[in-house]
């Protein structure tokens, strides 16, 4: 189509949507420096006593910490399950790759709801009580298939050629893997493993049902959003916003920007 | 031909033909007992007799009939299905209209815009409910900024607590997937196809309507639901945000199980819905399979 | 046969920023005609082309159709039809469909449109193929479908985009075959655009030669062989040698200096006295061994045996680069690469063009 034929509806709704999408989580960030604990205008000064005031707080620190940890937890083992599997899937028969997609991908289409209730039920039923450790197994079910999707993807893209040519000058499947496979597929992979940390980091809809006494940050800006006027939940918000921010940024950096070696164009 | 294309593993040897199996082997068991199995045990619960945040033995079907028998359930449900659907509707035209943008209008802006939209996605859940709830507040920025402008002279109650904050909260969450989804779904439609649907009489509304619906009916149907199940589900944002009015099905399942405690009925309630869900898919499946929209073999 | 399109186009001028696409072109076809807009890539035949289909209006200038201004007229509501490059057969229909696409916009009976789609198929002699999809199509099948879809509505003016680039070779021969057929049967106006000059020279009943935006020449096949109106268009319409030289005098009596050679030909009366270009195709050249006071002494730099001929280098004393000669291989033994040689023609076959041009 001529490009300089002009669509002035599309224009604008694509205008309104993209005001619609940042205005709300500006005015979070605005509001976080905002000088007194009014959540409305007119915006009277700026001031860093909430950001002062939340990183004193003990609650906040530890939920920062366990959320740190979960998803360190969460994000190693789906990268050691995901990446094996993902190998796996892309080795075997059609006939077993098939129903085992099918099983892999299947977290993704339900709701968040129907996982978390499910693990409690589970939980409840083989009587293991509920803590960080439910809350790691959660958010494995919840992340590893958009790990897997990522992983899958990038070895498919793969020339066999490479693992055949390795093979024939003498290496084992072992060192096919180690020396020809993961410096092609290492930054597609620290890339899925860190959107599996992001994701991990900002869980909540299955978080709030498998845990325990513990808290995680979003657990914590939940309780804050009970009560009801609390100006630190804007900043703690931003500040989990920054972190997912950075971290999706570091991701798309390593997983789509690098055309290695090796990967059919 | 890839890895993917020739799909068996190259070795000859047996135990090296084991290996993939070996390696499928730690994630499968995990899917299996932290996935299927709670899901089955969920499933069982809605069978069985309720006590207070327990089940035991007998098997019985109360819980589907008080599922099915309470009025706060069919409201909720009706609630659910109106909101899923207009949440839905919101996003699917709205990302419509700003994939064809994109794909067909942006130019130099396609890249910036996108990933502007993308990097809308990674502000957390939470977040997001808490912002509108700042705004659409009587004292929010909305009502602020209207009696500033002297447009009204109270401020609206109207879009806090209910249905309404809930929509907008929802089309807020999933609408930059929405526009990913079917700007991926635009890709294969190159201009040439519009063009030639131009050139042989078709004007902006025919070409919409006999090219461009047709060929993205499979993706956009499929993202369609998929908002609308997120939707109606969906817990959090009503709980928050979503006052008397705006209140979903998901909420009250999830009432069942943590503060009311009767899981059969909680259970049964799931179980309900999802075969709902399950009911949609295949009928949106036979509808596209019957146009022959379902799948489109793009030639070249 | 249908109603045959009168397609003028007047001062036609279109720029990219700042680059001008088109400049100053003028063409006016004669009703029923085939005409090729030759030209190499980025030449501006597609920007006219797709100018004359309504895609994009232009800087200035203006596009008349049976004398009827359109150059503000949007293509769904001009009365000329394309046939693009690749394949724009719609996925989600069928054969029957897609041709049947304008005719259900213009809201044609039911019955009507199916006796139209089922001879425009015929027509393209794919009777039997309406419910095919688009992907169970060869290429050629394609192209023949798009030509039914863009034939059945009966424009006066049929635009054609490179059609057959995609093709095969071995295709595309069979498709120029039936493009020639075609036009006969449909009688409408063909604009065709190409950078394949042989095509070209075989399809069109003239062809406007483009460059750098501006037409060198139009006119009829022959004629651009024969008679080139410029360096350029002798370059690219053919195989020529086009060599710089001096004209000492003009007339039918007139001298040339090629190289080091005082030659003794025919000059345009009309060219002064300097530099000039001397255009010889090399099938118009004979290879002697004894040296001809009319003729260019060499040496054979290179020969290829083409089966129809024997093609040879020869490198002239003063010339830089070396003269191609085509020679017809009948009963003929090849000179060896090394031989010394002399290059004639005959007096008509060289053509002498001004510096200028």
């Amino acid at each position: 189509m001529d490009s300089t034929q002009r669509s002035p509806v599309t224009a604008a709704i694509t205008a309104c949507a993209l005001f619609f999408l940042f205005a709300p989580l500006a005015i979070v960030v605005l509001f976080s420096f905002h000088e007194t604990p009014s959540l409305s205008f007119p915006f009277t000064g700026f001031s860093l006593r909430w950001y002062r005031q939340v990183f004193s707080s003990r609650e906040f620190v530890n939920a920062v910490w366990n959320s740190l940890v979960v998803a360190l937890a969460s994000a190693g083992a789906t990268l050691v399950l995901g990446a094996m599997a993902a190998y796996g899937l892309t080795r075997v028969s059609s006939r077993v790759q098939k129903p085992l997609a099918v099983l892999f991908f299947l977290p993704i289409t339900l709701p968040g709801l129907f996982l978390g209730l499910a693990l409690l039920v589970f939980f409840a039923q083989v009587r293991v009580p509920l803590s960080l450790a439910t809350v790691v197994i959660g958010h494995l079910i919840y992340v590893f298939p958009y790990f897997l999707l990522i992983a899958k993807a990038a070895l498919d893209r793969l020339d066999p050629a490479l693992d055949e040519a390795a093979a024939d000058l003498g290496a084992n499947p072992w060192a096919v893997f180690w020396k020809v496979t993961i410096p092609q597929l290492w930054p597609v992979l620290a890339g899925a493993t860190t959107l599996a940390f992001a994701l991990s980091f900002d869980e909540f809809v299955i978080t709030f049902f498998v845990i325990g006494a513990e808290s995680t940050l979003p657990m914590y800006i939940w309780s804050g959003l009970r009560r009801t006027i609390d100006p630190a939940v804007n900043t703690v918000s931003s500040i989990l916003m920054l972190v997912t921010l950075a971290l999706f940024v570091v991701a798309f950096l390593l997983a789509f920007e690098r055309k290695e070696l090796g990967q059919k164009g | 031909m890839t890895a993917a294309e020739t799909g068996i593993s190259l070795p000859r040897a047996s135990a090296e033909r084991l290996a993939p199996t070996l390696l499928l082997m730690p994630l499968t068991l995990v899917a299996i007992v932290f996935f299927l199995v709670p899901l089955a045990v969920f499933f069982a619960y809605s069978f069985l007799t309720a006590g207070l945040f327990s089940v035991s033995a007998p098997l019985t079907l109360a819980a589907y009939r008080a599922a099915v028998a309470s009025s706060l359930n069919l409201t909720l449900a009706l609630n659910s299905i109106t909101i899923g659907l207009m949440t839905a509707a919101v996003c699917t035209a709205a990302g419509y209209a700003i994939a064809y943008w994109l794909r067909y209008r942006a130019r130099r802006l396609q890249l910036p815009v996108l990933f502007l939209i993308t990097a809308s996605m990674l502000a957390s859940y939470l977040v997001r409910i808490y912002a509108w709830r700042t705004i659409l507040g009587t004292n929010g920025l909305v009502n602020r900024s209207l009696m500033e402008l002297g447009l009204i002279e109270q401020p609206l109650g109207f879009l806090l607590y209910n249905w309404f904050s809930v929509v907008v909260a929802l089309v807020h969450i999933f609408l930059p997937y929405v526009v990913l989804v079917m700007f991926a779904a635009f890709r294969p439609l190159t201009p040439a196809y519009l063009e030639a649907a131009q050139d042989l009489g078709a004007d902006a509304w025919t070409r919409w309507r006999r090219v461009i619906l047709p060929l993205t009916a499979s993706p956009a149907a499929s993202t369609f639901l998929f908002v609308f199940i997120l939707s109606a589900a969906d817990y959090v944002t009503p709980q928050l945000i979503g006052g008397t009015g705006g209140q979903l099905l998901g909420v009250q399942i999830q009432a069942n199980f943590k503060a009311i405690g009767n899981w059969p009925l909680g259970a049964a309630t799931s179980l309900l819905m999802l075969a709902s869900f399950l009911a949609c898919f295949g009928v949106i499946q036979v509808a596209l399979k019957l146009l022959r929209l379902d799948r489109i073999r793009w030639s070249s | 046969m249908q109603a045959a399109g009168a397609l003028h186009v007047k001062d036609l001028t279109h720029h990219y920023g700042a680059v001008a696409a088109l400049s100053e072109v003028n063409l006016e076809t004669k009703p029923g005609e085939f005409v090729t807009l030759l030209g190499p890539s980025g030449c501006g035949k597609t920007t006219l082309l797709r100018i004359i289909g309504g895609f994009i209006r232009p800087s200035s200038g203006r596009v008349l159709l049976h004398g009827e201004d359109v150059t503000a007229v949007p293509p769904h509501r001009r009365r000329v039809n394309t046939v693009f490059q690749r394949s724009t057969l719609f996925p989600h229909l069928d054969v029957f469909e897609n041709v049947a696409f304008g005719l259900r916009i213009s809201k044609v009976p039911e019955k009507e449109v199916a006796r139209r789609v089922l001879d425009a198929l015929e027509l393209v002699r794919l009777s039997g193929f309406e419910k095919r999809l688009s992907h169970e199509l060869s290429g050629g099948q394609v192209q023949r479908v798009a030509l039914a879809r863009a034939l059945v509505g009966k424009p006066p003016v049929l635009l054609l985009d490179e059609p057959l680039s995609a093709l095969d070779l071995a295709i595309r021969l069979e498709m120029e075959e039936e493009l020639r057929r075609l036009h006969r049967e449909v009688g409408a106006t063909f604009v065709y655009v190409t950078h394949d000059q042989r095509e070209a020279l075989a399809l069109s009943d003239r062809i406007a030669v483009f460059n750098k935006g501006r037409i060198e020449q139009l006119a009829t096949p022959a004629e651009i062989y024969r008679h080139p109106a410029s360096p350029f268009t002798a370059r690219f319409v053919g195989d020529a040698n086009v060599i710089p030289v001096e004209v000492a005098a003009a007339g039918h009596d007139g001298m040339v200096l090629i190289g080091e050679h005082r030659v003794m030909m025919p000059v345009p009366s009309g060219i002064a006295r300097g530099p000039a270009w001397l255009v010889l195709r090399p099938e118009t050249l004979r290879i002697l061994n004894a040296p001809v006071s009319t003729g260019l002494q060499g040496i054979v730099r290179d020969f290829a045996y083409r089966g129809s001929g024997h093609a040879y280098r020869v490198a002239i004393c003063g010339i830089a680069e070396p003269i191609k000669a085509e020679i017809a291989a009948e009963g003929v033994t090849p000179v060896a690469v090394g031989s010394a040689v002399t290059v004639t023609w005959d007096a008509a076959s060289g053509l002498v063009l001004p510096k200028g041009t």
